[in-house]
């Protein structure tokens, strides 16, 4: 009997061994596997009357952007809306802005909370802050946050993804990331494939002490299960991680940061595909505790969408580093405190979360958070002397 | 619904029979009403409702329901649940501070954690603890097979209920040393 059951624990021991054996970032396959060989861009200030409606009118408040783009060029976003932030009414929404359209086609639901639900087979009372990532094998994969109990600090993340660029989905997985009830985990920055296939998720912390991770999730068909996180040392009070890869062993991540000191975006920076991280240290650009988002412009240069206040985030701004967040170069506000003529009945200004990305063809885009009300998009014009220069 | 769900839905509901067990006493008629409450819990949702609270229970919770029920062994059992909480103690103050090294990440990628844990197994079976080997065993199988929502060893082994149980026989352990100390 004895024997037997010294057998049977061998035998489950090589089991589990095999199981926790897996690579962790930026080791053994796990780099990024992201072109970052770009060609340069320029980009200037847009003009917010030019902003277009993503999110339509369907619900009255809606926040937390983001986007990719589709195999044919379609831009998909995501974010999530219903009467007000944390109702038991908001799902996670969709629209699309196909290749030179002039608008985004109307907004669906991606996935209500009653979805989310049935498909965890648990208590859900809130969902948030969807995050759309296309893996190695071009599977469409959004990330989001659940609440069954409590604040935004009790969230978990969970995984649905789409074999036909987001038409239909698969069922909810709810991602385990935490050993203490599989709670306060968020994500907000963009995903990136890696090179053994799976995805690198940068996510953070919130209960207790608030810090940023990166997740290794591993996906099979529309399954995903996390197989590996990593915490950079020393990088508490900086939340929501927006990674920017340079190189193929060189990264940036920008930050925002909760603490009552150093109100500055934080900047951390890596040498060897992620496997370490430096310590976040403050920029000049000011962060009254708000999400920033970052693309890499090629030729050096990175372009950072923040909230340029210390205490409110009523002026979304843009601005360039071309040392890796050393030294900034501003472009300028693209809203601010002046209201436009669609702002006269709004009581409290508020543009933020706002997500960057730039497209295969090198068109930067721009959505973000207008008033809690729309999500607004817009294409980044290039500057007019680039533009003649581009003239023969 | 999945195999995983569905075990881990009958875990919470074997928890929810011992809470019940803990309410009156051990005749026919009080087992009839328990699970009639059980069958009620089933009809509310209520295994859902604690699923997403504490998220999957860990084989620590499931052996110690278990023994709970089966009312021996209490002895090892009580053992069990103080090395829970020892376990999850540093597990939870480093991923709960983001100070120190993150314990709970090795459980993803350090294969060798298996090994300490086989030789406690190994141990426990020529103590003839077999509720502690059960715990390891199971510890060990929900982490080899896709049984469990969590592909991290630490899950399989220690949850956030066992670990608060073990506090408890740790306390119940002190007090009851203390009062032994002072007669």
């Amino acid at each position: 009997m004895k024997i037997l059951l010294c057998a049977v624990i061998v035998l489950a021991a090589v089991g589990a061994a095999w199981r926790t054996s897996e690579p962790t970032i930026g080791t053994d396959g796990a780099q990024w596997s992201i072109n970052t060989d770009l060609a340069a861009v320029e980009v200037a200030l847009p003009d917010p009357h030019d902003a277009l409606n993503v999110s339509g009118f369907a619900v009255p408040s809606v926040h937390a952007v983001s986007a990719v783009e589709l195999a044919d060029g379609t831009l998909r976003a995501f974010w999530f809306g219903g009467s007000r932030e944390g109702a038991a009414d908001v799902s996670i929404w969709t629209a699309t802005l196909s290749p030179g359209a002039e608008a985004w086609s109307e907004p669906n639901v991606a996935i209500s909370r009653e979805d989310c639900e049935a498909d965890v087979d648990r208590t859900i009372r809130k969902l948030g802050n969807p995050v759309a990532a296309i893996d190695g094998d071009g599977r469409l994969w959004m990330f989001f946050v659940s609440v069954s109990v409590g604040g935004w600090s009790g969230s978990a993340v969970n995984a649905v993804s789409s074999a036909d660029e987001g038409q239909t989905w698969g069922p909810v997985e709810r991602l385990v990331t935490s050993p203490f009830a599989n709670i306060s985990t968020l994500v907000k920055g963009p995903a990136w494939p890696l090179k053994d296939g799976a995805i690198g998720l940068p996510v953070y912390h919130e209960m207790v002490s608030k810090f940023p991770q990166i997740l290794r999730i591993e996906t099979d068909g529309n399954r995903a299960i996390v197989e590996g996180r990593q915490t950079p040392a020393g990088s508490r009070e900086t939340i929501q991680p927006w990674v920017v890869p340079t190189s193929p062993t060189d990264a940036v991540t920008f930050f925002r940061r909760v603490g009552d000191t150093e109100a500055r975006v934080h900047v951390s920076r890596t040498s060897d595909s992620g496997k370490t991280w430096s310590t976040p240290t403050p920029c000049d650009l000011p962060n009254p505790n708000a999400s920033v988002a970052a693309a890499n412009l090629g030729g050096g240069r990175i372009l950072l969408a923040f909230n340029d206040k210390d205490n409110s985030r009523k002026d979304l701004s843009l601005a360039i580093t071309d040392d890796n967040g050393d030294s900034w170069t501003r472009l300028g506000s693209v809203e601010t405190k002046k209201r436009l003529p669609d702002e006269k009945d709004i009581d409290r200004l508020e543009y933020s979360y706002p997500w960057l990305m730039r497209t295969r063809s090198g068109e930067v885009h721009l959505l973000y958070t207008w008033n809690r009300k729309q999500i607004r998009h817009l294409r980044l014009p290039r500057p007019s002397h680039a533009t003649e220069e581009a003239t023969p | 619904m999945n195999p995983s769900d569905l075990i881990a839905l009958c875990a919470h509901l074997l928890a929810v029979l011992v809470l019940l067990s803990l309410v009156g006493g051990r005749s026919r008629k009080a087992w009839r009403i328990r699970f009639a409450i059980l069958v009620g819990c089933i009809l509310i949702g209520l295994p859902g409702v604690q699923r997403g609270i504490f998220g999957d229970l860990s084989a620590a919770s499931i052996v110690t329901c278990v023994g709970f029920l089966i009312g021996t062994a209490t002895g090892q059992v009580r053992t069990l649940l103080r090395i829970t909480f020892v376990l999850a103690l540093p597990l939870y103050v480093t991923s709960l501070s983001g100070i120190g090294p993150d314990l709970y990440a090795l459980g993803f990628s350090q294969w060798w954690l298996v090994v300490p844990l086989a030789v406690f197994g190994f141990w426990s079976v020529s103590q003839e603890r077999f509720w502690i080997t059960l715990w390891v065993l199971l510890a060990l199988v929900m982490t080899a097979l896709p049984i469990h929502e969590s592909s991290n060893l630490w899950d399989a082994l220690v949850d956030v209920p066992a670990a608060v149980a073990g506090l408890v026989a740790w306390c119940i352990g002190w007090k009851a040393s203390g009062k032994a100390s002072s007669t």
